[in-house]
């Protein structure tokens, strides 16, 4: 008997996991009104990194190199009032059940924003943001086997890129 | 001449007395094994007393109990298949051509960056907020 409560609680919690990923939020919020959404499979992934010759663009930073090791990224953007704190909410569950670490917390003038990271010392496997910007709220989940070097260097590539243009 | 059951009943009869007393007499002999035959029984006795201390399960509850359990495994195990099976479908890709794929990967991780330096800049700023206290510990020393 203890045996059957056992594994009726291990199928439950692992339901409850499923319900917080990257993937269960865009399909929670990816229908609702005014609300934009984004998904790119790992097969788009795939498709994207056998593309001969990439328009990468003047000055642009060239993703290539980390398009081979991602496998999901999801985006949602919608108004605040709509879908803006329940989604805040189940993103700040899903960090702390997938045992996401924050990388970063901002928040100043109306604009807040958290960052999360999990993996190893040597990979990223899931990256999370999370921003409410006034009266917008933004969503996005990266997953895959990205190499930490490999990624944090993209990011601050691409900032360095952003402050040149300003 | 005293017949078996009268005999028996003659030494039902005796008291605690009379059976030192014939324990004592060296005249009377002891049968041989007595003393471990009623140890043996004194221990089947105890043994008698302790099962039914104990509740036994009879061979059809407990044939009962083997069905349930299994039903039951096995229905946990069908309403995970079930609920496996019933998880909603991936969500179908946004764009069909992976230029624009990739073009929108680009827009998402100009916009992280953007985060990170918003984050970056207010962290810059906090910097010399953060030198103050050293500063007036300074001047407090040198005084």
């Amino acid at each position: 008997m203890k045996r059957i409560i056992l594994s009726l609680l291990f199928m439950l919690a692992s339901f409850a996991v499923f319900a917080q990923s990257g993937r269960a939020i865009y399909n929670r919020y990816s229908d609702a009104e005014g609300v934009s959404a984004v998904y790119i499979s790992p097969q788009m992934f795939r498709l994207i990194g056998r593309i001969p010759e990439l328009n990468v663009g003047d000055g642009k930073v060239d993703l290539t190199p980390v398009i081979r090791s991602l496998s999901g990224l999801y985006i949602i953007s919608g108004p605040m009032d709509a879908i803006g704190e329940e989604m805040h909410r189940d993103v700040l569950k899903m960090a702390k059940s997938g045992n996401y670490e924050l990388l970063m917390e901002a928040k100043d003038d109306g604009q807040t924003m958290k960052m999360y990271s999990t993996g190893t010392e040597q990979t990223v496997k899931g990256f999370l943001l999370s921003a409410l910007d006034g009266d917008e709220c933004t969503f996005i989940c990266l997953d895959g086997e990205m190499p930490r070097k490999e990624f944090e260097e993209l990011i601050a590539a691409i900032a360095k890129d952003g402050e040149k243009d300003e | 001449m005293k017949t078996i059951e009268e005999k028996i009943h003659a030494i039902q009869n005796l008291d605690d007395a009379a059976l030192e007393q014939l324990a004592d007499d060296a005249g009377v002999a002891v049968p041989t094994g007595l003393g471990d035959r009623i140890r043996e029984n004194l221990a089947a006795a105890a043994l008698a007393e302790t099962a039914g201390a104990v509740k036994t399960v009879s061979p059809q509850r407990r044939m009962f109990r083997r069905i349930l359990a299994a039903s039951l495994s096995a229905a946990a195990v069908l309403a995970g298949l079930v609920l496996l099976l019933q998880r909603p479908a991936g969500p179908e890709d946004t764009f069909d051509d992976p230029a624009l794929a990739y073009a929108s990967l680009q827009q998402t991780f100009e916009y992280i960056s953007e985060k990170v330096r918003f984050g970056a800049g207010m962290a810059e700023e906090a910097l010399p907020l953060g030198e103050r206290p050293f500063e007036i510990l300074k001047n407090i020393n040198e005084k």
